[in-house]
């Protein structure tokens, strides 16, 4: 018994060490951005800032709201996040609640779900993805970040399963007292889908506040890029070989280390303010919504 | 995540080259009907579709872009040629970006390529063949700009016509220099090395001696970054220079034939002396995984005050140190030798960015003079500096050159920042900048500034000054042949290179690290019969066959 009591305590000291270092690793980072960015320019540029400002000035941050091209791309990402999210929500109920039926109240269900989870094993490709967007005229437009994925179909299978979960009863006395399909879909199957509608929308969210790439390559002009491309430009090395035949003045802006600390973390607060928020939901939700049969 | 990316793009761009070459794209903003009247200039008017990468330090003024702004309007007065950008994108995008459009087939009618791009597209016969509109529509100063530079020229010509507007035949950049902390020289009664064995002696006094007078023994000899040889600062190609060796460039075996500089056994005997250095604690323990930006930092905390970088380092990142520290201050020598025979420059001459003409483009005709334009404006005895070149409106500078729709095509015909150089110093010993275009009159000013106190002027000083980079290129120019070992080609990277290249050139670097961080040198022959198994002989038969044909 004893020697049990021993065991135990040996396995949770050694468990809370390994869990609390790697939550260090994932934090300590975010804490050092955030002292580069609380320092003076000097004292970055000597790389003796570690976790604790050196020289404390708000300077950089100043610097970075008074910056138009920061805050331009900041209302386009905050403008993709509630479009897209909006959008992607509601493709995500609507393609979920058929395909949650089963074959025979739906008889060519699994035809359709093959036909979009075929999406998640081949996509088209960049290029044909690029020519689509191209030529239907979405180029440079904020719709040419939502609309290419519009359908998660990863959320899509998500949600499908936990309509399934529901139980079945619950839809076939709605059914019984007149409800059609519409009704049943949002005034029973969502309104109890909460927890798992939270999580989608936090990987929505997410995702849609983290992509760069498409934005990089479906806008045509810098004014137009959402927060990550744009904060892509600002973090990339540059290359120093071909500046010298170049302005040579651009090279001042290479030590630009606390403004550039100062965006990157900018860019990540509010994701990192929404998520407690909804994961706190989240757990909420899950005890609302358990099954009691 | 993002190496797949670009294996995907570069794939991608190669296979749908064929179907668009293939497919049938009408190009707007071609206009037929249109030709040009006895002045030059196109009426009705015709559009220039074109594309463009953006600067990081470019700003515009107020109610100017691309698309409306001194150039733009040259353009419509005086040739009748509107320019319409498809897409503008920061620098850096611009290659993924401009791969995608060429993969859709979606091109403007001028735009920059690279060396691979170039070659695709001519040989998909996407391009407009130059010759005769450049020797029909050139200018005087077009032409000496691109004559400047014959092996740029040549680079850009296959089959003997000229595919292309070559860029700057412009080693400058491509140079390394030592660059030494002469306070701490002072400090410690030492002379500026003149030889590699006194390049040493200072080394071990900086690392021993404490020259930074903290009473710690924190400082080390020289920098390095993990890099190795690229991105030019804390570079070791000053030491394979001083053992004649020459990694990464294709230089001339006994035999006459070419054969490439990283397999020589030169290069065994500077690893040797890198890998003593290590072991002495001259170079830092952790260069391994130190960039560019992390040994600024040493620089700047004043932790190592040797260094081998390109011409530019003053303005970055050793200005930082000098503003940090009021008494810092570092001087710029030439490469030295570690025997009797002079230490070479290592050039890696790589054109990689040309202007071209798509072959849809009606008027390939209007590039040439685009560029024309461009050349009268900012060269010629009527140029405009103010308009076309740069301006300074209270605190900031407008750097109207950026708006140019040719970047990149041709040398400076008035001799681009060797120019300025020349320019600048004159001023400085006549004490009288009149004559001072803006660019140089702000290198002056900020010299002037940093004579009269302000210290942030110094990196311009060691740039452009007296005791500066340029002249120590202007000594090394003197005798090309004993300053410079260029590389003997020049051409678009061979079938071998393209696939093996990138492969060999890391395990290049990662051989080279073991060994300075004390591997066998044995090590470095294993790594010569590898180099030569993986690609290396067939790269080398590639190289020596173009040069057979192009010597």
């Amino acid at each position: 018994m004893r020697a049990q009591l021993d065991s135990r305590k040996v396995f949770q000291t050694a468990n809370y060490t390994f869990l609390i270092g790697i939550s260090l690793l994932c934090i300590l980072p975010f804490i050092h951005v955030l002292a580069i960015s609380l320092s003076s320019k000097t004292a970055a540029a000597a790389g003796s800032v570690l976790f604790w400002p050196v020289g404390f000035t708000f300077k950089s941050y100043d610097y970075v709201l008074s910056k138009p091209a920061f805050v331009d791309a900041l209302l386009i990402t905050l403008k993709r996040v509630g479009l897209g999210t909006l959008i992607n929500m509601f493709l995500t109920i609507l393609i979920a609640y058929p395909l949650a039926k089963e074959v025979r109240d739906f008889k060519y269900r699994t035809a359709y779900a093959w036909y979009f989870v075929l999406t998640i094993l081949f996509s088209g490709g960049l290029i044909p993805t690029y020519m689509i967007v191209n030529k239907t005229y979405l180029m440079d437009t904020i719709w040419a970040l939502i609309i290419p994925g519009a359908v998660p179909v990863f959320n899509v299978i998500l949600l499908l399963n936990f309509f399934r979960g529901l139980p079945r009863e619950l839809e076939e006395a709605s059914f019984v007292d007149g409800a059609g399909h519409w009704t049943v879909l949002w005034r029973i199957l969502v309104p109890l889908s909460a927890p798992a509608l939270a999580t989608i929308v936090l990987f929505t969210i997410v995702g849609h506040w983290n992509s760069w790439f498409d934005g990089l390559i479906f806008m045509n002009r810098p004014e137009n890029y959402p927060l990550q491309s744009y904060l892509q430009t600002v973090i990339i090395q540059q290359d120093l070989l071909r500046v010298a035949s170049q302005s040579l003045d651009s090279l001042a802006e290479v030590s630009e280390r606390t403004s550039k600390a100062a965006q990157i973390f900018m860019g990540a607060l509010p994701i990192l303010l929404v998520y407690p928020f909804l994961q706190k939901y989240f757990i909420k939700g899950i005890v609302l919504g358990s099954v009691k049969e | 995540m993002a190496r797949w990316k670009q294996i995907m793009l570069v794939q991608l761009a190669a296979t749908v080259m064929l179907v668009t070459a293939c497919s049938s794209n009408s190009n707007e903003g071609n206009n037929g009907g249109s030709s040009t009247d006895e002045t030059g200039k196109f009426d009705p008017p015709i559009t220039v579709t074109a594309i463009r990468d953006q600067p990081s330090s470019m700003a515009f003024k107020e109610g100017e872009d691309f698309e409306n702004n001194n150039y733009t309007k040259a353009y419509l007065e005086e040739l009748g040629v509107k320019v319409k950008y498809n897409w503008i994108v920061p620098e850096d995008q611009f290659e993924a970006k401009l791969n995608i459009a060429i993969s859709s087939g979606d091109l403007p009618d001028v735009f920059r390529v690279n060396a691979s791009q170039l070659k695709q597209l001519v040989d998909a016969g996407m391009l407009a063949d130059l010759t005769d509109v450049y020797e029909k529509y050139g200018s005087e100063l077009t032409k000496k700009s691109i004559e400047m530079g014959q092996l740029a020229k040549a680079s850009a010509t296959f089959d003997g016509k000229l595919m292309a507007l070559p860029p700057d035949e412009d080693y400058d950049g491509r140079l390394s220099f030592l660059w030494v902390r002469t306070d701490w020289l002072n400090k410690l009664n030492l002379q500026p090395p003149k030889t590699f064995q006194e390049l040493e002696n200072v080394m071990r006094a900086f690392k021993t001696q404490d020259p930074d007078g903290n009473g710690k023994a924190d400082t080390y000899g020289i920098a390095l970054t993990k890099d190795l040889y690229g991105n030019g600062v804390g570079v070791s190609s000053g030491v394979f220079s001083a053992f004649h060796a020459y990694p990464g460039i294709w230089i001339e075996g006994a035999d006459g034939k070419l054969v490439n500089g990283s397999i020589q056994p030169e290069v065994k005997a500077a690893l040797a002396k890198l890998q003593e250095w290590y072991k002495e604690g001259l170079i830092d323990r952790e260069f391994g995984v130190k960039d560019s930006n992390k040994v600024g930092e040493d620089f700047t905390a004043g932790k190592v005050g040797v260094n081998f970088g390109a011409l530019w380092n003053s303005l970055w990142p050793l200005q930082d140190s000098v503003t940090n520290n009021a008494q810092a201050d570092w001087g710029v020598w030439p490469l030295v030798s570690a025997d009797g025979q002079p230490a070479k420059n290592s050039v890696n001459i790589e054109f990689d960015r040309f202007t071209v003409a798509n072959k849809k483009m009606k008027n390939p005709e209007a590039l040439i003079q685009l560029f024309n334009l461009d050349n009268e404006k900012l060269f010629s005895g009527n140029a405009d500096a103010t308009k076309f070149h740069s301006e300074v409106v209270g605190d900031k500078t407008y750097e109207h050159f950026f708006e140019r729709v040719v970047m990149d095509a041709g040398s400076n015909p008035v001799g681009g920042n060797f120019g300025h150089y020349k320019k600048v110093t004159a001023a400085l010993d006549a004490n009288d900048p009149a004559g001072l275009n803006p660019e140089q009159k702000g290198y002056y000013d900020k010299i002037v500034s940093f004579n009269g106190g302000d210290r942030a002027g110094w990196g311009t000083l060691r740039v452009f000054g007296h005791d500066s980079s340029y002249k120590v290129i202007e000594e090394m120019y003197k005798d090309k042949t004993q300053s410079l070992e260029i590389s003997k080609f020049y051409g678009a990277p061979t079938k071998t290179m393209v696939e093996k290249k990138a492969t060999l050139e890391k395990m290049q670097l990662e051989t080279f690290t073991k060994i300075i961080l004390g591997a066998s040198l044995d090590t470095f022959d294993k790594f010569v019969e590898d180099w030569k198994s993986l690609g290396g002989d067939q790269m080398t038969t590639e190289v020596n066959d173009w040069y057979a044909t192009n010597k």
